[in-house]
C-alpha cells in the first residue's frame, strides 16, 4: 500500500500523463486500461484482476444486449444482474477476511495480495447497470470506454465513486493539454499530500498511542481524542480524494468532489451533503430512493424507515459488526430528529443563515462537528468491548496527555485547513489574492516545506483501503 | 387536462411541501430550490400522485431533470 504514495508511484503517474497527451484519443483508453490492470495487480493480485475484469464483462454483455430492451422478463434480470456483481464485495469483506489461516495461506496468497478496492468499482458497475436499466444512459458506449471508466487506476482503491453521467462522457471526448489543469492538478496534489502526511497522520501517530494504551488515560484525553479524529479521516479520505482529483486532473479529467468543507455544516442534513459526497450521493440514488419509493404510501414512516435503512447498510458495508450497526442508528436518528423536528427551520434559506451572526453559526457548526465525533467513536474503536472501555474511562480523573511534537504540527495542519476551508465556505477569494503569481508559489512553496519538513512520510497507508 | 392547470396545481403542491410560495417554470431543478432534497422529492412524487391519481414507475423518477419533464410525465399520464 505504501507504493501508492512512493517517489516511483508519482513518476510512473507523470509518465502515464507525458504518454497520454502524446497518443491519440483511442490508444489513450487503451493506456489506461493496461495501467489501471497493471496498478490492480501489482496492489490486489492475479485474481481480483480476473474478478474484476469478469464483473465488467458480465455487467457490460447484459446492459447492452438486454437491459436496453423493454420486456417485461428484463426487470428479473437486472435485479440478478446487481446480486451477480455484489458477490465479489460480500465474499472478499464477510466471507474471506473469516476464512481460517491455512486455507488462505495455502493458495490464496499467490492470488490475492490484498481485497482492495472492490467497493469501489462494484459500486460503478451497479450505478452503470441502473442507469442504463432506467434509461437515464442514451447509448451503452463501447466495451472499451466502459472498462476504463470502471478500472480508471485514480479511483480504484478509494473512490470517489464516479458515475456514468460525470465522467464517462469525459472519456470519449478527447483532451487537449491545458497548463491550467497542470497547475491545479499539481496544486490538488500536493494539497492532497499535506492533508494526508501532516494532518491525518501527525493526528494517527497521536490517536493510536492513545487507542493502545487505553487503560491508562483520563477523561479528558479521550474526549480530546475524540474530538480529534474526524480531523484525521478528513485529512486521509479527503487528502487522498485530491491527490486522486489531481492525478485526474493532469490528463484533463474532472473527478467528482468527495468533500466541501464538511466541518462548516449547519446541522446533521447538511453535513451529508459535505462529507464523502459521492458514497453518499450513490446510496441516496440507489439505495435510499428506491426504497422510499416503494414504501411511499406509508408516507413519513416509509422515509423514516428508508432513511434507517440506507445508514444501518451503509454503517455494515465498512464491516459486519455491532458498533457499524450502531454508527448506522445514531446518524439515521439525527437525520430522522431534524427531519420531524427542526425540518421547519432547516427549509429556511441556507445562504441567509450564512450571513447571519458569526456565533449563531460557530454554535451549530459545534454541534454538528461534536455529533459527527461521537459517531466516529464507533468506527475507531477495535470492537464493543473497546467502545465500553472509552465509555467508562469518560469519568475518570487525571491530566490529559500530551505529545508535544505530534499535537503541535497537527494543529498547525488544523489551523491551515480550517483556514482554506473557511476562505473556500465564506468567499473570501477576493481578499485573497490567490490568481497572483506570488501567491501561488508561496502557497506551493509553504506545501511542498510543510510537507517535507512536518509530515509524516514513511508507513503511511489509508484507513479507506480497508473498506 | 391543460397544462397550464397542471402547472397551478403544481404551483400549490410545491408551496406546500417547501412551505412557502414557490411558482414552477419548465426550467425549474432541483439545485434552483432551497430544501429541494431526495426526502422532499419523494414528498413531492407522493403529493403529485395523490392530486392527479396517477401512479409514478422507479424509471419514471429518472426521466425528471426538470419540472417541465415531470409536466410532460403528468400530461402523458392523464391524458
Amino acid at each position: 500500500m505504501n507504493s501508492l504514495l512512493s517517489i516511483q508511484s508519482f513518476g510512473i503517474v507523470f509518465a502515464t500523463v507525458l504518454l497520454y497527451y502524446l497518443l491519440n484519443a483511442k490508444l489513450r483508453v487503451y493506456l489506461l486500461i493496461v495501467l489501471s490492470g497493471y496498478f490492480y495487480y501489482t496492489l490486489a493480485g492475479p485474481l481480483l484482476l480476473i474478478i474484476q475484469y469478469a464483473v465488467i464483462l458480465f455487467s457490460y454483455f447484459v446492459s447492452k444486449n438486454i437491459l436496453v430492451i423493454d420486456k417485461k422478463y428484463v426487470t428479473s434480470i437486472y435485479y440478478l444482474t446487481i446480486v451477480v456483481a455484489f458477490i465479489p464485495l460480500l465474499f472478499f469483506k464477510y466471507v474471506y477476511s473469516y476464512l481460517p489461516a491455512i486455507a488462505v495461506n495455502s493458495w490464496m496468497a499467490n492470488w490475492v495480495f490484498l481485497p482492495l478496492g472492490i467497493s469501489y468499482y462494484t459500486f460503478m458497475i451497479v450505478g452503470f447497470v441502473c442507469d442504463v436499466y432506467n434509461r437515464k444512459l442514451k447509448s451503452v458506449p463501447g466495451l472499451d470506454y466502459y472498462t476504463c471508466f470502471i478500472s480508471f487506476f485514480p479511483l480504484t482503491l478509494s473512490g470517489p465513486i464516479e458515475r456514468t453521467d460525470n465522467f464517462l462522457h469525459q472519456l470519449l471526448t478527447v483532451k487537449q493539454f491545458k497548463s491550467e489543469n497542470l497547475e491545479i492538478g499539481l496544486k490538488w496534489i500536493l494539497w492532497g499530500c499535506f492533508m494526508k502526511f501532516v494532518l491525518a497522520d501527525r493526528i494517527g501517530i497521536y490517536i493510536d498511542t492513545i487507542y493502545k494504551t487505553l487503560d491508562q488515560h483520563s477523561g479528558i484525553t479521550m474526549i480530546f481524542t475524540m474530538l480529534l479524529y474526524p480531523f484525521q479521516v478528513y485529512g486521509d479520505l479527503g487528502g487522498y480524494t485530491l491527490i486522486v482529483r489531481g492525478v485526474s486532473k493532469l490528463m484533463g479529467f474532472d473527478i467528482l468532489e468527495n468533500f466541501r468543507q464538511p466541518f462548516f455544516a449547519q446541522s446533521v442534513t447538511e453535513f451529508w451533503r459535505r462529507w464523502h459526497i459521492s458514497l453518499i450521493q450513490w446510496l441516496r440514488d440507489y439505495l435510499f430512493t428506491p426504497v422510499s419509493f416503494y414504501l411511499r404510501k406509508y408516507g413519513i414512516y416509509g422515509t423514516v424507515t428508508a432513511i434507517y435503512i440506507t445508514f444501518i447498510l451503509s454503517g455494515v458495508w465498512h464491516d459486519f459488526q455491532w458498533k457499524y450497526v450502531l454508527w448506522g442508528v445514531f446518524h439515521a436518528s439525527l437525520l430522522t430528529l431534524e427531519l420531524l423536528v427542526l425540518k421547519k427551520s432547516f427549509n429556511s434559506k441556507i445562504a441567509k443563515e450564512k450571513s447571519g451572526k458569526w456565533y449563531t453559526l460557530a454554535v451549530k457548526f459545534c454541534i454538528v462537528y461534536i455529533l459527527f465525533a461521537i459517531s466516529q467513536l464507533f468506527v475507531r474503536v477495535e470492537d464493543m468491548d473497546e467502545l465500553k472501555t472509552v465509555f467508562s474511562h469518560l469519568y475518570r480523573g487525571g491530566a490529559l496527555f500530551i505529545d508535544k511534537t505530534n499535537l503541535f504540527y497537527a494543529f498547525l495542519a488544523i489551523s491551515v485547513i480550517v483556514l482554506r476551508d473557511l476562505i473556500i465556505e465564506f468567499k473570501w477569494a477576493p481578499r485573497f489574492p490567490r490568481q497572483h503569481i506570488a501567491f501561488k508559489v508561496a502557497e506551493i512553496v509553504f506545501l511542498v516545506f510543510s510537507i517535507l519538513l512536518f509530515g509524516c512520510i514513511t508507513n503511511s497507508s489509508f484507513i479507506y483501503f480497508n473498506f | 387536462m391543460e397544462k397550464e392547470k397542471i402547472v397551478n396545481i403544481l404551483n400549490e403542491i410545491f408551496s406546500e411541501v417547501f412551505q412557502r410560495d414557490i411558482v414552477v417554470t419548465d426550467s425549474l431543478t432541483a439545485n434552483d430550490v432551497d430544501g429541494w432534497d431526495s426526502i422532499n422529492h419523494m414528498f413531492l412524487i407522493t403529493a403529485i400522485e395523490k392530486k392527479f391519481n396517477i401512479k409514478f414507475s422507479l424509471r419514471d423518477l429518472n426521466r425528471m431533470p426538470d419540472v417541465g419533464a415531470l409536466i410532460e410525465l403528468i400530461l402523458a399520464k392523464v391524458q
